[in-house]
């Protein structure tokens, strides 16, 4: 009976980097009959998910975002520009753990050539800038790697350029937590929903989205819809995941810009 | 308590020698019943030549001797069989199918597993061998096939690989079809350089595996297997054994593979094994679980019970890690996931709930597992809470695992039982 799990700890961790796409990330979107594009800041659709509950609360935790549920597996969000979120610093947003593990040595080297390189870090994209070159080997082959792993392989996809950023900004002393959700890309054409993950900051008295691995995507905006954190930087991180992905959605429906 | 040893070895063999080919010839009709494969790339904007020939077959009328005595294997086999080398702990075989290039074969007693080695020799191939033979570096490939199925009780991968060497004028587009069977103490690894000739090529190794698979010592009492699929797509299986020790024990050995197509022309690869020991009502005593996962030990751990409590210790991400689990009382093995589907589904109860340590979800804590009867529904007759999964299944009467679905966001992942032979509980 525990054959799932095998499966499930391997798929729970494909998403996204970059400017390709992996199979099994890619999320069903559709625009509204009526709409075209391009999409203004504000966006509203239809959510369908096998969780809307555990979605619902989760989303509580984020200004800009607003959720009804209008019927068991469908939610009603609007997302009004970069979802930010709101909930408290924590202790554990700045600790050692065994996915950030920032004192290990492979880790702290990737670190303190950061801090050769840039020596004062005065924007967030510095950051951004400083993970997507370090990871020479984009790929989605990867299942879900700890920060000692990738600094070392410099490799993976979104969730390894979330997990080494986390690491980066903890060793700056800047609060942050690894982030996993739906990215929603408005390209010139076209709009896509892909699972992704990404990083949060406590920067400027703020939670800020960092996203490594879409720095330097050509899209002409994004909207991040986060489903959770990766509450359990533990060992156990594999059941953090599985929490966070049944809240992923199965289908966006009727996308469009409101006033 | 037993004490009980397993051994792991995460080495790969790596050779080939690859003839290349786009000849077309007659086709004629291969009857092979266990070949199972789904096509992962649109054939509608190849050349009619390349569908022409990616349909050709051939009958396999000529049989061969294979002897490999280190196995006590001495069998006809399909096709004609040659010897080309030997190497510490890898023989290397030639098979002729008919087809301008011969199948290639491995016997290996020391692998990765049925993921890792079937991809590691195939890319070695497409990467060294393949762009030598045609002196053009390898220039693009696509995920062509994925599949799994069952050859004679042994489960076996299928991967399929579209390539294209040189580049403008001077492309040449091939396939290389790949095929692995794990039987006991040795992985078996075809392979096949050439367009078309896919059921021929299964033919072949279906004998080949066979060969060896009938001289297995088979002392489980029990043994299914269940293919997996994402989204449709045949990415895996996974194969529990259960059998008696000489202290009235029960040894569980669960593996599973899995090729995930993560996009067109990548692969992701796992291997899982899993050693444990039950008593005859359904208590873990201990187990011993790895993983391989692209060719790295992404994990190795054990968990035994010392002085009243459960410690785990081993290798989880290149960490060494030590714990106490928190929890101390006893544990459900996989052998009791049946004992106790069984026993809810004799009683009036609703539903049983047990404690797990699944250490692909958590190997610092141990699971509270819910099972849950499902009433009334013929897809389903049992609901399984693992945390925040949700799996519907349905079990036969002996509790046996007959096909369940989970549903994740955009993927769907549904598990069916390709083989069984036996029963759960002891004889």
């Amino acid at each position: 009976m525990r054959y799932f799990l095998v499966v499930f700890a391997l798929f729970a961790c494909l998403t996204v980097q970059a400017d390709s796409t992996p199979s099994f990330a890619q999320i069903d979107i559709s625009l509204d009959d009526k709409q075209v594009l391009p999409l203004s800041n504000k966006i509203s659709f239809e959510l369908h998910s096998s969780k809307p509950e555990g979605l619902a609360k989760s989303l509580s935790n984020w200004d800009n975002i607003t959720v009804k549920q209008s019927n068991d597996d469908t939610l009603a969000i609007s997302i009004i520009g970069t979802s930010k979120s709101i909930s408290k610093v924590l202790d554990k947003y700045s600790a050692e753990s065994f996915v950030i593990d920032i004192e290990e040595e492979i880790v702290k080297k990737f670190t303190s050539a950061f801090a050769q390189e840039v020596r004062q870090s005065s924007s967030l994209q510095e950051l951004e800038h400083y993970v997507h070159e370090y990871i020479t080997d984009p790929t989605y082959i990867n299942g879900f790697h700890i920060a000692s792993v990738v600094a070392s392989q410099r490799s993976g996809d979104c969730t390894e350029y979330a997990v080494l950023t986390t690491s980066l900004a903890r060793s700056l002393d800047l609060p942050s937590r690894l982030v996993l959700g739906t990215v929603i890309i408005e390209a010139k054409n076209h709009v896509q929903a892909i699972g992704h993950a990404w990083t949060e900051v406590w920067f400027n008295e703020e939670w800020q989205i960092v996203d490594a691995a879409l720095y330097g995507a050509q899209d002409i905006q994004r909207f991040y819809l986060p489903s959770g954190y990766l509450e359990n930087e533990g060992p156990g991180y594999v059941m953090s995941l599985y929490t966070v992905m049944t809240r992923m959605p199965q289908k966006i429906s009727n996308l469009r810009s409101f006033k | 308590m037993n004490i009980k040893l397993f051994f792991s070895t995460t080495v790969v063999f790596l050779m080939s020698a690859l003839l290349f080919t786009n000849s077309v010839s007659a086709k004629t009709t291969e009857n092979t019943s266990n070949y199972n494969s789904k096509g992962l790339t649109s054939l509608d904007d190849l050349p009619s030549w390349f569908t022409k020939s990616l349909a050709r077959e051939r009958t396999l009328k000529t049989r061969s001797t294979f002897k490999l005595k280190e196995f006590n294997v001495n069998k006809k086999v399909k096709g004609k069989l040659k010897l080309v080398d030997v190497a510490d702990g890898t023989w290397y075989y030639n098979i002729d199918i008919g087809a301008s290039s011969p199948v290639e074969c491995y016997v290996l007693s020391e692998f990765d597993g049925p993921a890792n080695s079937l991809y590691a020799i195939l890319d070695n191939a497409l990467t060294v061998g393949i762009p030598e033979l045609n002196k053009k570096p390898l220039s693009s490939k696509h995920n062509l096939a994925l599949g799994s199925g069952v050859i004679n009780g042994t489960p076996y991968l299928l991967l399929d690989i579209l390539y294209v060497v040189g580049e403008g004028d001077q492309k040449v587009s091939g396939v290389l079809k790949g095929l692995s069977a794990e039987t006991g103490e040795t992985l078996q690894i075809c392979m096949h350089n050439e367009i078309g000739y896919r059921k021929t090529f299964f033919s072949a190794f279906e004998s080949f595996v066979e060969a060896i698979s009938e001289k297995q010592i088979k002392p489980e009492f029990f043994d299914t297997i269940m293919q997996f699929t994402l989204n449709d797509i045949p990415v895996g299986y996974s194969r529990e054994k259960f059998s008696k020790d000489a202290e009235g024990d029960i040894q569980i050995e669960l593996e599973s593979s899995i090729l995930i197509p993560v996009d067109a022309g990548s692969i992701s690869r796992v291997d899982t094994e899993s050693k444990s020991w039950s008593t005859p009502d359904g208590a873990l005593i201990n187990e011993n679980v790895y993983s391989i996962e692209n060719s790295a030990l992404s994990a190795s751990l054990s968990l035994s019970s010392e002085e009243d409590k459960w410690k785990v210790d081993g290798e989880l991400q290149g960490k060494e890690v030590e714990y106490e689990l928190e929890y101390t009382d006893w544990l459900l093995s996989n052998y009791g996931s049946y004992l106790a589907l069984l026993a809810l589904n004799k009683s009036d109860e609703s539903s049983a709930e047990y404690n797990m340590w699944l250490s692909d979800a958590d190997p610092s804590s141990s699971l509270k597992v819910s099972i849950n009867k499902v009433l009334d529904n013929p897809e389903s007759n049992f609901k399984m809470d693992m945390g925040p999964l949700e799996v519907k299944f349905l079990a036969d009467d002996n509790g046996v695992f007959l096909n369940g679905t989970m549903e994740q966001g955009p993927m769907k992942m549904k598990l069916k039982q390709l083989y069984v032979k036996g029963q759960p509980s002891l004889p």
